[in-house]
């Protein structure tokens, strides 16, 4: 079979599958059908940048010079990038740099205009309906990481800094999935990673504690015989490789270069990046920085001048790094929030130059792991309001990281009453579209 | 040597079973002595013999035997003799009071409470605080919750039922209970009532589903009050389920959200409905379906009702359900009898939950210790000995606040206007799935999206117990906590922290390693006071029902 028919087929699985329970198990294709066909499998990591609220497209992405004042704002001016042909918003000068390192897609397409519908569909690929899915990063911790052979110490889902709270991330998969939240603030140094770093509670200190709750663990030690605590024991045990282990130091980044902090810039969002990068190196398959205030209903032009200029150092500054280390190749940087912004301007009052909600047509940015650079997919109308060309559903865009992560399309999941279903199901969504994003992804 | 012991029991156990249906007392002895034969030989070269000898004192009375309290006792221990299964000794008393308190109330009594139980001499306590217990307002919230889990109570997505129906709903539930009123009353009322799911909390049975139409009514009626799983019904059994609900219609009012339920007065039914145990209902030029099927459905010979209501309390009570999984009543049953006896109990005494819980908990089945004295898994799933478990994620919440006398803040910011509970809100108490706090994710809380009985993880994980030892948030509860700094200033220290903590008093050997980590002098200047309170949060005494 064709590698460009098997595409084919990932665009039409089927969505529900009902097979005998003893068949039915959580499992991946076998690499060997697939492995060394294209981008499959090239990515290890996900960095996904989760703009909280929904960022606008046209003052980022998808500027749209010509649509005049009531459009463009203040923002009218975009700017080249460092790839003939490819404009962006001039609020992002240093991604402009290094647009030869990534893509984006123009015309991602739900129309859901709701906070938690839009958060679910574009992080699910799913339709609200009979079963709440798992988002990205709970499937890749399952397919990667506690059932995919991960041994590493720190947890393989990782939340910058709080979950994201409108949806369950790990639906149907159940607790096991949950990301784990570093809580704490990124921006200060030591960073204290809940439950990893006590503030003020020395490595002796955290180690005598331990024989005392050993000595005190009278129930346990009384059941010790007959194996009845033995998962709670383990668990403890695990917990403590983390406190007492080498874990803290992927979290902690003060003995980095001024250098390189300097390429991410400072402050809360900067560090997290700069996290996200070290906890790749450590082999964490899925982290989430979930960056908060993109939802501008009013003075959306101050927000951005005031977002815009940390957001395109410190992202910029993720791409380069990765870039110098080796680590784009095998990492995807995944840029998206629930929807865009309103491209016609909120003038009155209340908003005072405000951007409501559109799910009608908005911006994604992909990079590494198998993604091509330096290309654009899609394209919308004069005023960015609607797609013109090539629409893109959420699940084509996840379909797309899965197959990069090698997580084949027909991957099946089991739900607690037993149905087996598909990862992702493009014939759900209303609009048709051409399925995955072959046009980026290395064929 | 085993051997010629277990054909002896054998013979013991048949001789038995001419003159009466369960083990003769001898027969018990005889596996008791065979067990501490065993473990001799096995634990000579164990050091700590003596010492863990002293430890299980704390949880259990040293051979005790099996007495029989009530005619559960009498099935249950009936099956472990058909079975050889040696059940475990009695729980001691400082356990039971720990247990009843968590089962009936989630919650555990102050340490003057603990005091007061464990040095009154009545013969009767247990039974007077069982009583107490069940007359308690906490008893009404507690299993209001556990109710709450399987009728779906939430308010957004993907229930949807919105903030205001959610509370009249939960206190509809609350009330009820409150009134002790009858579980049957409670049904039919859920099923068969009419009105705005804002004034008329029962009425949001019909809206608490993830899609409103007739298949998922039925489906919900399937899994909450009949403990069957829709999916595997016949399709003559299914249709006639569905069937049954179709008259069911909502309409909105000008008030935003509300919603009435109402059966539509222009279409009348006639069918013949099959239900799943070969019962026919006769529907007859009714607008109201429904009406019939509620009926069929709480009358006393309904197979179903009782039986899935009394598997789930069992589940709620001992830890492991009799038919499993705990809503499923055709799983797997590993005591038919008790089950059945149990399901006639509750259907001749009309229904009342009080009267079932105070049944179970008043047994010596109940009573059991938590150290099993056979194959563990054995034991657990045949009633031998208690199931040590973790407990609810609400009940955990609570626990940690309760011992710290400092609350949580529970808030909604879906959907907006937010909702803000008032200060010291109880986590048992809330009344909608949806106010959660990433505490209460993290030790397994329900979504309550399914309303099945699996969706309640109660299972330990690393990052739960990441959390209680080493994150701030349970840190600054036990160094900021008022009633903690009062019982450390204490000269009866640890008297009263294990009273106030583990509602018992510390054995010999925990004074004495008390006491030497006091005098060790590799502590330095570490608050070791604060470090053994956070030891014993951190046990797994605290954390688990056992």
């Amino acid at each position: 079979m064709k590698r460009r028919d098997f595409l084919k087929i990932s665009a039409s699985a089927v969505a529900s599958v009902s097979v005998p329970s003893i068949w039915a198990s959580d499992r991946v294709v076998p690499k060997s059908k697939i492995e060394g066909k294209g981008s499959f499998g090239k990515a290890k990591s996900v960095i996904q940048i989760w703009l909280w609220g929904g960022p606008s497209q046209i003052d980022t992405w998808d500027p749209k010079p010509d649509a005049g004042y009531d459009y463009c704002g203040p923002l009218n001016k975009p700017i080249e990038t460092n790839v003939s042909g490819i404009r962006i918003s001039q609020t992002m000068p240093m991604l402009a740099k290094c647009a030869d390192k990534y893509s984006i897609v123009r015309s991602v397409t739900h129309g859901i205009f709701a906070h938690e519908t839009g958060s679910y569909l574009v992080q699910t690929g799913r339709e609200p309906g009979r079963y709440v899915y798992p988002c990205v990063g709970a499937v890749v911790s399952k397919f990667k990481g506690y059932d995919g052979g991960y041994k590493g110490v720190i947890p393989p889902y990782i939340v910058l800094t709080t979950p994201q709270g409108r949806f369950s991330e790990s639906g149907f998969l159940g607790d096991k999935y949950k990301p784990f939240a570093t809580g704490g603030d990124p921006s200060k140094i030591p960073f204290e990673v809940e439950g990893i770093v006590a503030k003020g509670m020395s490595r002796s200190r955290q180690q005598i504690r331990r024989e005392i709750l050993n000595g005190e663990n009278t129930l346990f030690n009384a059941m010790m015989k007959s194996g009845g605590l033995s998962k709670q024991s383990s668990a403890r045990e695990q917990a403590y490789n983390l406190i007492l282990g080498d874990a803290a130091k992927a979290f902690d980044i003060s003995n980095e270069p001024k250098s390189i902090r300097d390429l991410y810039g400072y402050g809360r969002f900067a560090n997290s990046c700069l996290i996200a990068r070290k906890l790749v190196e450590e082999g964490v398959p899925y982290i989430t920085i979930n960056y908060g205030g993109w939802d501008t209903h009013k003075g959306h032009f101050q927000e951005m001048s005031r977002l815009m200029p940390q957001t395109d150092r410190a992202i910029s500054g993720l791409i380069t790094d990765l870039h110098s280390r080796g680590l784009l190749d095998s990492t995807i940087v995944w840029w998206s929030g629930e929807f865009g912004r309103t491209p016609k301007i909120d003038w009155e009052a209340p908003y005072f130059g405000g951007r409501g909600h559109w799910g009608s047509a908005f911006s994604t940015m992909l990079a590494g792991g198998g993604f091509k650079g330096g290309q654009v997919v899609g394209k919308t109308d004069s005023k960015a309001e609607k797609v013109v060309e090539r629409p893109v559903s959420p699940a084509d865009v996840i379909g797309s990281i899965y197959w990069n992560l090698g997580i084949a399309p027909d991957a099946t999941l089991t739900t607690p009453q037993g149905d087996v279903v598909s990862l992702t199901d493009p014939n759900e969504s209303k609009i048709k579209t051409k399925g995955v994003l072959k046009e980026i992804m290395y064929a | 040597m085993k051997q010629i012991i277990q054909f002896l029991l054998l013979v013991f156990i048949l001789g038995g079973l001419a003159t009466n249906s369960y083990c003769d007392v001898n027969a018990e002895n005889e596996i008791q002595k065979s067990v501490e034969k065993k473990s001799k030989k096995t634990s000579k070269n164990h050091k700590s013999k003596k010492s863990s000898k002293k430890q299980v004192s704390a949880f259990e009375i040293a051979n005790s035997g099996f007495v029989i309290e009530n005619k559960i006792d009498e099935i249950v221990l009936k099956n472990l003799c058909s079975k050889k299964i040696v059940p475990a000794f009695k729980a001691s008393e400082a356990v039971m009071l720990r247990r009843v308190y968590l089962d009936l109330t989630g919650t555990i009594p102050n340490s003057k409470q603990a005091d007061e139980y464990l040095t009154d001499k009545s013969k009767d306590k247990y039974e007077r605080l069982v009583d107490a217990l069940l007359a308690s307002d906490d008893f009404n919230i507690y299993t209001t919750m556990r109710i709450g889990d399987f009728l779906r109570i939430k308010s957004e997505f993907p229930i949807n039922l919105w903030p205001n129906a959610a509370q009249a709903y939960t206190r509809y539930v609350y009330s009820s209970v409150a009134q002790n009123k009858s579980w049957a009353d409670m049904v039919y009322e859920m099923l068969t009532s009419s009105g705005s799911n804002f004034r008329v909390g029962q009425v949001n049975f019909y809206r608490a589903m993830q899609a409103k139409n007739p298949t998922n009514y039925a489906s919900a009626v399937a899994l909450s009050f009949m403990g069957l799983d829709f999916e595997s019904l016949t399709k003559p059994h299914k249709n006639s389920l569905v069937n049954i609900f179709k008259s069911i219609k909502m309409k909105e009012t000008k008030e935003w959200k509300e919603e009435i339920v109402f059966d539509d007065p222009l279409k009348t039914f006639s069918f013949i409905a099959k239900m799943p145990n070969g019962d026919k209902l006769i529907i007859e030029n009714s607008s109201s379906p429904r009406v019939e099927f509620a009926r069929w459905l709480t009358s006393k010979k309904n197979p179903y009702l009782a039986k899935v209501f009394v598997n789930r309390v069992w589940n709620w009570l001992i830890g492991t359900p009799i038919i499993s999984p705990a809503d499923n009543i055709n799983g797997s049953n590993v005591n038919p009898e008790l089950i059945e006896y149990l399901t006639n109990y509750f259907v001749e005494n009309n229904f009342d939950i009080r009267k079932l819980f105070r049944l179970i908990v008043l047994s010596r089945t109940y009573a059991g210790s938590p150290i099993p004295r056979d194959d563990i898994e054995k034991s657990v799933e045949n009633f031998a000995s208690y199931k040590v478990r973790q407990a609810e994620a609400e009940v955990v919440n609570d626990l940690l606040c309760k011992v710290t006398e400092i609350g949580e803040v529970f808030e909604s910011t879906t959907p907006e206007p937010y909702t803000l509970m008032p200060k010291d809100t109880r986590a048992i108490a809330l009344y909608d799935a949806g106010i959660t706090t990433s505490f209460l994710e993290l030790f397994g809380k329900t979504p309550r999206d399914t309303g099945k009985a699996q969706e309640r993880v109660n299972a330990p994980s690393a990052s739960q117990r990441l959390h209680v030892l080493n994150s701030t948030h349970v840190r600054r509860k036990i160094e900021r906590s008022p009633v903690l700094s009062r019982i450390l200033n204490r000269k009866d220290f640890i008297r009263v922290v294990y009273l106030h903590l583990l509602s018992r008093y510390p054995t010999q050997s925990e004074v004495k390693f008390f006491k030497s980590v006091k005098t060790n002098k590799q502590y330095k200047n570490w608050q070791k006071h604060y470090d053994l309170m956070w030891a014993l949060i951190n046990s797994e005494e605290f954390i688990n029902k056992h």
